[in-house]
Order: structure tokens, then sequence, then C-alpha cells
């Protein structure tokens, strides 16, 4: 799926009119609420060493591996709601779906990803400790040279 | 979902595939206001598939390197069938609406308890994890996704409203062997066979009824039954072989 940020409003506004005619979810089922993203706190050792807690605790090893290159124990048996089998994300490349800030990852940890094996963790997580798995995330990405 | 061998030859027998047997001896018969109670059996007389041994590959010294799977529980004794979902297929529009209770879904032992339940249109799903290890409960129906939550060990519970009649799919991504039903109504005369294959719906109203029921191996069978105004009936509802 190509970015189409080049698009007028006015036919991405079209595209959207179109979309929603396809199927009647759309006017039948409510919309819901869109999580609140507090603002980033800033990033220290301290919010990283956190990080690297909650990345253990919530169990992320078991998808995304140890080292956060998509590897873990149960990566090969995932499949997604169709059944076919999907890798988790290689969080080591910053190239993700749903986009590559920090806010995008956070409204991932916390929304989960329907369609696909990734939970929501909106319930395990306070927000200060989803900021610092975000962080902790965020110095996975080997092209940026960060310091484990 | 897709058919298992067993159901394709429980659904391949003559168009009368439920033996019913109804007694309603007037003199046993007991009044209650607001319909009758039907009470029943659910049986199956077929050879019962052996329990499948899955390798556990993740939280093995929890869980167990292995777990025995087995959805096709049937009492030696009676034959009677564990889990089945009964209902009324074709439900009254009048009925009492009083608010449903909560369905509760726990992770224990990695499995989930129970495995199957039954619940209303409207009630809350309550999805907690007893256990030390981390669960994520996933919950689809018709194949979409519906909810997928992380359940860390001991942490909070997570409550959803179901909010559509149907079949719920629930796993866990981590624990690829665990599985659960629920069946939502939207009506409340449905009831989940026990350990002997018995259930018992009251309030059932008087007249010609269709009873559905619905089990994960066995499929998907109907009968009708004649439930009088009051007192109780009991019917015996056999999966053929």
């Amino acid at each position: 799926m190509p970015a189409f940020a080049g698009m007028p409003e006015q036919d991405r506004r079209a595209v959207i009119a179109y979309i929603k005619s396809l199927s009647p979810r759309f006017n039948s089922e409510p919309v819901e609420k869109p999580i609140p993203i507090p603002p980033e706190p800033a990033m220290t050792m301290e919010s990283v060493k956190k990080g690297r807690l909650a990345y253990e605790r919530m169990g992320c090893t078991a998808c995304h591996g140890a080292a956060g290159n998509g590897r873990g124990p149960v990566a090969s048996d995932l499949a997604d709601d169709d059944g076919h089998p999907i890798r988790p994300a290689d969080l080591t490349t910053s190239t993700w779906k749903g986009g590559c800030q920090g806010e995008d990852l956070y409204r991932r940890i916390m929304t989960g990803l329907d369609g696909t094996p990734m939970p929501s963790f909106e319930k395990q997580l306070l927000p200060d400790e989803a900021w610092a798995l975000v962080h902790y995330i965020q110095t996975l990405d080997q092209n940026e040279g960060w310091l484990h | 979902m897709q058919e298992t061998p067993l159901q394709r030859r429980s659904l391949g027998l003559s168009v009368m595939a439920i033996v019913l047997t109804v007694s309603a001896a007037a003199g046993s018969v007991r009044g209650s206001e607001g319909g009758a109670t039907l009470t029943g059996v659910v049986t199956f007389k077929g050879p019962i598939p052996p329990p499948q041994k899955v390798t556990v590959t993740r939280d093995a010294s929890f869980c167990g390197s292995t777990v025995t799977i087995q959805p096709l529980v049937a009492q030696a004794s009676t034959h009677g069938v564990r889990g089945a979902v009964v209902s009324l297929a074709e439900p009254p529009d009048q009925h009492v609406d009083a608010s449903p209770s909560p369905t509760v879904i726990k992770n224990r032992n990695c499995s989930f308890l129970s495995r199957i339940s039954a619940t209303r249109v409207g009630a809350l799903l309550e999805i907690g994890n007893d256990d030390p290890v981390l669960h994520n409960t996933h919950i689809r129906s018709e194949g979409r996704t519906l909810l997928n939550v992380a359940m860390v060990p001991h942490g909070p519970s997570i409550q959803k409203q179901v909010k559509r009649p149907g079949l719920l799919n629930v796993k866990c991504d981590a624990h690829k062997f665990m599985q659960g039903y629920v069946l939502a109504f939207d009506h409340p005369y449905f009831a989940v066979t026990d350990e002997a294959g018995r259930f018992q719906m009251a309030g059932i109203p008087a007249g010609l009824r269709r009873i559905t029921v619905w089990h994960e191996t066995l499929g998907t069978i109907q009968q009708e039954v004649i439930v009088p105004a009051q007192g109780e009936i009991s019917v015996h509802i056999d999966y053929q072989y």
C-alpha cells in the first residue's frame, strides 16, 4: 500500500466516500472513540530501561524476539484472521504498518492490530509505561545507531 | 466453521436425525407461570475420537510439555454429551428482558474456563488470567477479530460487551492449542449441557417449538417439540451415528 500524500484533498475525500459505500458496516457500526495519547515524555536512559523491563514483562519476546527482530519462539506459528501465516514486525528496522513515529508506536501498542495476532495492551500498561516501551523499541532500530 | 468428518456423517443420515422422547404425564406436570420448563439430555452413541496430544512450544514449564485435547466428551454410561449448546431456533418476540449476567472466561492452566459458554447480546464478557504466564485472548466472529487483548500474569480482567448474536471463536495466539467458544443469543432461551449431557430451559412459551443443538465437533441439529402451556417437558436429543 503506497502513500497517496500527493492526492488533492477533494479527491481523497471522494475516495473515502466511495470506500464507505462498499460495506454497510460503515453505517451500522458505531465509531469507537480514538484512544487518548498523552504527550510523549523525554527519552532518557531511565525510560529506555523501564521500557526494556516492560518489553519482557508484557511477553513481547514471544513474537518479536529478545532482539526485536521478529523471530520470537512463536513467530512461525502465527496466522492472521484469514488463516494465512503472518510474521511479527521486525522492530529493528523502523518500517512498520501504521507509521514509525513515537505516537504511531504508542497507538499500535495500546490498540493492537485487528486482523493480526498483535493484541491490545491498553489495560495492562499505564501511559508512562507504554511510552517507556516506545522508547525502548526505538533503540532497537539498528539504522539509528542507538546504543543498547 | 468447517465441517469435521464426524459432522458430515451425522448430517448425512436420515431426515429424522433425532430421536425424540417426550414425556409429559398429566400427573407429574408441575405448574409454573410464564411458560413450561424444558429439560433434556443430548446423547451420542458413536465412537469418540481419541484425545489428541499436542506439543507445547511456549511456557512448557507451566503448561506442560504436551497437552491433551478432547473436544468431544460423552459420559460412558449414559452417552450424554458435555458442552452442547441447546437453544430455541425461533424465540418468541416477547420475552423477559432481565439484564444479562456477565460471562466469565478465565485463562487457567493454559486452557479456557469454560471451554463452552452461552450468553446474551448485551452481556459483558469478563476475561481474566489466573496463570503466571502471558496469554492473549483473541476472539473472532466469522473470521473477523472482535477482541484481541494481552492478558499478563494475574493482571486486571478485561470486559467487553457482546454486541451481536453468533458464534465467537476464542483463541490464544501465544498458545495455539487453547480453544474456547461462546455462543451469543439475542434471547434468553439457551443452555449448555453438563457432564451428563443434561440441560434445562425455563419459561418456554407453549406451542410447536424448534430446538437447535450445536456442538463443536458433532455440528448442528434441530428437532421440533410441542411445549405445553405450563409444567415440565423432557426431551432426548440424539446425534445419530
